[in-house]
């Protein structure tokens, strides 16, 4: 218990910017920091774990995305989580008002991504950790994360260009 | 891969998750108040307590001796009626440990299914039968034959042996009468009989209990585990596992999986647990007379994928090289060369393999100097992390 309050202390706010930077949503990221933890205390062998932060950012990464997809089939429809949230106190130009739509419609459209897709590319491209890192905690190969990364890529970047390409609802690829 | 609109649809990507990273995020709460403490906090004090509830603490004293009794009566009819039956939760927990624990099996596997290369295209169908062999800890062999084919035996069709994790393997083609070597590419197997070993995850958690029914003479208990119920990314719908009662190991497992790209049913019979593997079966001898097919030249095989059209296919050649050439000056060449790849991809793995290289690849310093000031994360990450490699073992 004490080593859990303890990684939970040095390591508690990494979680917690994942999974907030994921949900968007206040209530939802304190649930899901809480699961996260919980997790780590019923399930993970801690010798086993050679990364925390690396294996915590990826189990954020992991949880948050499942309430994301959740939240999804739940309601069906494009959500922007926390409108509160999203939106700074200062309004910025309306380039900032689009890149935040923009932002979410990234978000939604991680949840179309297959898991491990969504996974590779959320720790690569936005949490920074290395293909080697994210591999290690994936338990694939280097070059498996560089398809699954490019693919994700490739993915989103359509949607971005034209969201009409994304398929809000649609089913899941689990195969990937 | 120049395309214009892959360019601007990058920079655009790049700049939503740089706009991503800057959102504000809330400040951290007390990593010492958890919600659920919040939450009980909240029913001792706050909440206002119901008519309901306030009629159930009146009755509490009696409706807690009901409750005795009830319970007294379900403990009983539990203990009569299902006396000798093992509960699915400990008998996965049993299962995945008694996997774990095997030295070699050997199965057979018949897959039917369908997919297709996108939602929507053209089906293609797949019938196949396999025979895999397994001996702990990394020996590997599958014994394969698509059926509806016309390779009528005898034998399988097509072999893949591989003895070890880091050994090189080999594909055998019965039916062209050729083989491959293929050299040890580091990739982890899964342990004994893959997927069963991750059941265990699923305790307590089976759907339904199937019974109990002779399986090539042995007792055997069954059980369905609706995976995408508790694990909605899980890769199968439904398994269903039958286990011998005395050794807690598998003897038959029906799989079902559904996507909109395929649909895959797969049984898995008469498996042979911790049997004496002939070690025959994993040597790498080719059948005489066959024909070797392997390239003569892998290098020269990767280096050439590393100019084909797929970044995809870019990238893997650009890993394996890595992973598996020696620094020579043709290899150092190519992966300088993909540090100017119009795929961002690509780029980064270069630079990742040309790390690996080491100190030999010492010229490609000034090139990957330059990828430290690539517009990609990725691949300055990537560039940065060579060069310490590169200069680190020099030293």
């Amino acid at each position: 218990m004490n080593d859990l309050e303890e990684i939970r202390s040095r390591h508690g706010r990494l979680v917690w910017n994942t999974v907030c930077r994921i949900l968007r949503d206040y209530t939802e990221s304190l649930d899901c920091y809480q699961d996260v933890f919980c997790e780590v205390l019923e399930r993970t062998p801690q010798a086993e774990v050679e990364n925390w932060p690396a294996y915590l950012r990826w189990l954020a990464t992991r949880r948050a995305i499942d309430r994301l997809r959740m939240r999804q089939r739940r309601q069906g429809r494009f959500d922007s989580g926390d409108v509160a949230l999203v939106q700074t106190s200062n309004p910025g130009p309306s380039e900032t008002a689009q890149l935040n739509e923009l932002v979410e419609l990234l978000r939604h459209e991680l949840t179309n991504l297959p898991q491990r897709q969504a996974e590779a590319f959320w720790l690569n491209c936005v949490e920074g950790m290395t293909y080697e890192e994210v591999g290690r905690q994936l338990g694939i190969d280097t070059s498996t994360v560089g398809v699954l990364i490019h693919r994700a890529r490739r993915r989103l970047r359509t949607v971005l260009m034209d969201p009409r390409q994304g398929n809000c609802g649609e089913g899941d690829h689990r195969h990937e | 891969m120049s395309n214009p609109d892959n360019a601007q649809g990058d920079a655009l990507l790049e700049q939503v998750i740089e706009h991503l990273r800057q959102q504000e995020i809330p400040d951290f709460p007390d990593p010492e108040i958890t919600v659920r403490e919040n939450a009980k906090k909240m029913t001792s004090s706050d909440r206002p307590i119901s008519p309901l509830w306030r009629m159930v603490m009146d009755r509490r004293w009696q409706l807690s001796a009901g409750a005795m009794v009830g319970l007294a009566a379900l403990l009983g009819f539990l203990l009569l009626w299902g006396g000798d039956m093992a509960r699915p939760a400990s008998a996965m927990e049993r299962m995945a440990e008694a996997v774990r624990k095997a030295k070699s099996y050997k199965y057979t596997s018949n897959v039917k299914g369908w997919f297709t290369e996108k939602p929507g295209g053209p089906r293609s169908t797949t019938e196949t039968s396999t025979t895999k062999y397994w001996l702990a800890p990394d020996s590997l062999r599958l014994d394969y034959t698509l059926l509806g084919d016309k390779w009528k035996g005898p034998g399988p069709e097509m072999s893949n042996i591989a003895p070890g994790l880091n050994k090189w393997k080999i594909n055998i083609d019965n039916s062209a009468k050729t083989f491959r070597r293929m050299p040890p590419n580091g990739r982890r197997y899964f342990s004994p009989l893959d997927r069963l070993d991750s059941f265990g995850s699923f305790s307590g958690k089976a759907d339904r209990e199937l019974g109990s029914k002779k399986i090539n003479g042995r007792e055997a208990l069954g059980f369905v585990i609706a995976a995408q119920k508790i694990d909605p990314f899980h890769p199968l719908e439904t398994m269903e596992i039958w286990i011998d009662r005395q050794t807690n190991l598998p003897l038959f497992i029906h799989c079902v999986s559904e996507t909109e790209n395929g649909s895959i049913v797969e049984d898995i019979s008469n498996i042979q647990w911790n049997i004496d593997l002939d070690p025959k079966l994993f040597d790498l001898t080719p059948p005489p007379g066959y024909t070797d097919v392997t390239p003569k030249d892998v290098v020269g095989y990767l280096l050439q994928a590393l100019r084909g059209a797929d970044p995809a296919y870019r990238s893997i050649a650009a890993c394996s090289l890595g992973k598996m050439a020696s620094p020579t000056e043709p290899v150092i060449s190519g992966l300088r060369k993909a540090l100017s790849d119009s795929d961002k991809g690509v780029q980064a793995m270069a630079a990742w393999s040309l790390g690996q290289l080491g100190p030999a690849a010492k010229d490609a310093l000034p090139d990957l100097q330059k990828a430290l000031n690539d517009e990609d994360p990725n691949v300055r990450s990537a560039a940065a992390s060579a060069r310490e490699k590169i200069e680190h073992r020099g030293k």
